[in-house]
């Protein structure tokens, strides 16, 4: 089975997560939501390049997004940190990935006491792209912030008011102490501690963590190791407000 | 719960009651301190002289905290997990299901009816509704997230991840909105519906 998540889950579950996230340490670890060799492989078929005319390779601004906007490549910070961007809306180029991603919004969905399948299609009031991101700069590649803080945007990919309902999730695709090390994905705790993934927390390949969003996280200090084509490699679900009228 | 500067502290322990008794801590806990201003001017408008208050659904239940003149109030909540949240910030409140109650004229000097809560398992049926709402005025509103779809603000406010039932929804509100049920008989009361816009 491709998803463990394929089966709902019962209440008190859910519940468990949901308490995790909100009352715990402020993330919930699924892990093996889907196989590590799964989840490398997907790594290493999109950040080899050879699928890279498959997309259009530019920044397309957040508020930008449209309903017809196709799967696209940003380089950022560095030409090497590459972020591929896909619509959950548009027809995949990759079955597994968008399958996988229909998963992972499952589970956001439960755990947020949404509708099922919220946000996956495109008249729903906020809707997903899921991004594979890879890093492979030191230093910080996306800069400590809080979402639906009431911080201020250059960009915004809708409202920032106060939500504490959010949460973000963070599908890994590659391994601490095998691709990368030192850094990664770090994370502000419920109770203000700082956590790496991967290092403070067991999390690897395959592995699914769902966050609250409200918290203060960042992504630096990567070393790539054994020079890995994935180093920190991950997916992430942002949605986005407004995509329906553009 | 930590908060985005300039926001009260006293809600910091309402969202964590929400978390710790297993609901999502949403758009609606937050967001009551800022709505509670409105509501009053509403409740003012229809019953400026109401002591004693029904609430259908729970969620309106803060809105009357602080108000020294509520002299009795009962909430008809069908969900289980709402119940830990309303006794340990509302003691006062009396917490009432409608499968044993009939409600009855002068129980009541207002009711308080939150729209988004009609899909819910448990929750009353559209005809104890048209009974009980022409016992006394009634305030119904519903907030609005900016939704184009009717539907789509309930998905929302499904904040303890209750079963959603469009079909339920929808007879619930068809219910309500029947106004020969309030308005065209001898009994006729008022019914208020209002929508409040979101901060979101």
């Amino acid at each position: 089975m491709l998803c463990a998540a394929l089966n709902l889950y019962e209440s008190n579950e859910v519940a468990e997560m949901r308490k995790s996230v909100y009352a715990g340490p402020g993330y919930t670890v699924f892990k093996s939501f889907i196989a590590p060799d799964i989840a490398r492989d997907l790594g290493k078929r999109w950040f080899s390049g050879m699928y890279n005319h498959l997309l259009h390779d530019g920044f397309i601004k957040n508020q930008e997004l449209a309903k017809d906007t196709p799967s696209f490549l940003i380089r950022r910070p560095n030409e090497c940190d590459w972020s591929i961007c896909h619509q959950i809306w548009q027809a995949p180029l990759d079955e597994t990935a968008h399958n996988i991603a229909m998963e992972c919004q499952r589970m956001r969905n439960l755990i947020e006491g949404r509708p099922l399948y919220y946000a996956t299609r495109i008249h729903d009031s906020l809707v997903m792209q899921y991004r594979l991101c890879r890093t492979l700069s030191p230093g910080v590649t996306v800069k400590p912030h809080a979402d639906f803080m009431e911080e201020s945007r250059h960009d915004p990919s809708g409202s920032h008011a106060f939500d504490p309902r959010r949460t973000q999730m963070t599908l890994f695709l590659s391994d601490y102490g095998t691709d990368y090390d030192e850094g990664g994905f770090k994370f502000m705790t419920n109770d203000e501690r700082y956590v790496t993934f991967g290092r403070d927390v067991d999390v690897g390949a395959g592995d699914l963590v769902i966050w609250k969003y409200t918290n203060k996280h960042e992504v630096s200090d990567v070393r790539v190791l054994n020079d890995s084509v994935l180093g920190f490699s991950r997916i992430v679900f942002p949605l986005f407000e407004g995509v329906m009228a553009r | 719960m930590i908060l985005p500067p300039g926001y009260p502290a006293e809600l910091s322990d309402i969202l964590d009651a929400h978390a710790k008794d297993g609901l999502v801590p949403g758009w609606y806990a937050v967001n009551f301190l800022n709505l509670g201003r409105d509501i009053g001017a509403a409740i003012a408008e229809i019953a400026p002289e109401a002591k004693k208050f029904a609430s259908f659904g729970g969620r309106s239940l803060p809105f009357l905290f602080g108000r020294a003149d509520v002299s009795s109030c009962r909430s008809y909540d069908p969900r289980e997990l709402y119940g830990p949240i309303v006794r340990s910030f509302f003691p006062f409140v009396q917490l009432c299901s409608s499968a044993d109650t009939v409600l009855a004229e002068g129980d009541f000097d207002l009711i308080l009816v939150n729209l988004e809560l009609g899909g819910l398992d448990g929750a009353p049926d559209p005809d104890w509704l048209r009974a009980s709402c022409a016992c006394a005025p009634v305030l119904a509103y519903r907030y609005n997230m900016g939704d184009a779809s009717p539907i789509a603000p309930c998905h929302d406010f499904l904040d303890d991840g209750s079963v959603f039932d469009a079909q339920k929804a929808l007879s619930w509100k068809k219910a309500l909105s029947w106004k020969k049920a309030f308005v065209g008989d001898k009994q006729a009361r008022t019914i208020k519906t209002v929508t409040f816009y979101g901060l979101s």
